[in-house]
């Protein structure tokens, strides 16, 4: 892959996730207190390519799963944090964990939607699970291989 | 501050690689094997969530307030 596609891959991934991260602080009504900083939202992406370069030269391995994508792309915006509060004043306390909250939404819409179960008709388990992510990335130790094992887990379970 | 737009966020961005921005700790020499087709369907699974019911009503329930 020469550095054109590879710059332009990159871009594409930046412009969709910037999408999606911008759409859920516009939604959570943070948008008058948290913004997206773009050289950290960058930074996670250049973490996690490289970071899957490296996995794929380790174990030898020409291509990789949709587990493995999901979760060490997840591990590195978790790692980067890119949205940023930029204003303190009166905000919810949920809002100092906006990355997680976020991060968690757009990994159970993947999850699902790769899964092929529907993601807009409600599901008590899925809010139980969604909290128990959100729950896990506030306070608990996660890797990119434990979030793999997660995921995995659920696709065999379903 | 004003928020960026995706293309202006984008640009931002692609100018950061030309200019060499994160390339004194990269050495990043290929993508991942996701295909644009389920990059796109995974950034429209996001956005049908965000709009969704559920997801509304997580939110009011964790002390957000959606809009």
């Amino acid at each position: 892959m020469n550095d054109s596609d590879l710059n332009s891959r990159m871009r594409n991934r930046f412009s969709s996730l910037y999408t999606q991260i911008q759409e859920y602080i516009l939604k959570l009504g943070a948008g008058n207190y948290a913004q997206i900083n773009v050289k950290l939202l960058g930074k996670a992406i250049l973490d996690y390519f490289e970071d899957i370069e490296r996995l794929k030269l380790y174990e030898g391995i020409n291509r990789i799963n949709e587990a493995k994508i999901y979760a060490y792309q997840s591990y590195w915006l978790l790692r980067r944090k890119p949205v940023q509060i930029i204003n303190t004043s009166g905000i919810p306390d949920v809002g100092n964990y906006l990355n997680e909250y976020i991060i968690a939404f757009m990994l159970i819409s993947s999850m699902y939607k790769e899964a092929g179960i529907s993601i807009s008709s409600p599901d008590p388990k899925r809010l139980s699970f969604l909290r128990l992510l959100i729950y896990n990335f506030k306070y608990r130790e996660f890797t990119q291989k434990s979030l793999e094992l997660m995921i995995e887990a659920f696709f065999l379970a379903i | 501050m004003p928020t960026m737009s995706v293309a202006e966020a984008t640009t931002e961005f692609g100018n950061l690689l030309d200019t060499g921005y994160y390339k004194q700790d990269r050495s990043v020499n290929s993508a991942d094997d996701y295909s644009v087709s389920k990059e796109k369907r995974d950034m429209e699974a996001a956005l049908e969530y965000a709009g969704s019911e559920e997801f509304k009503q997580f939110c009011v329930e964790e002390g957000f307030k959606n809009e």
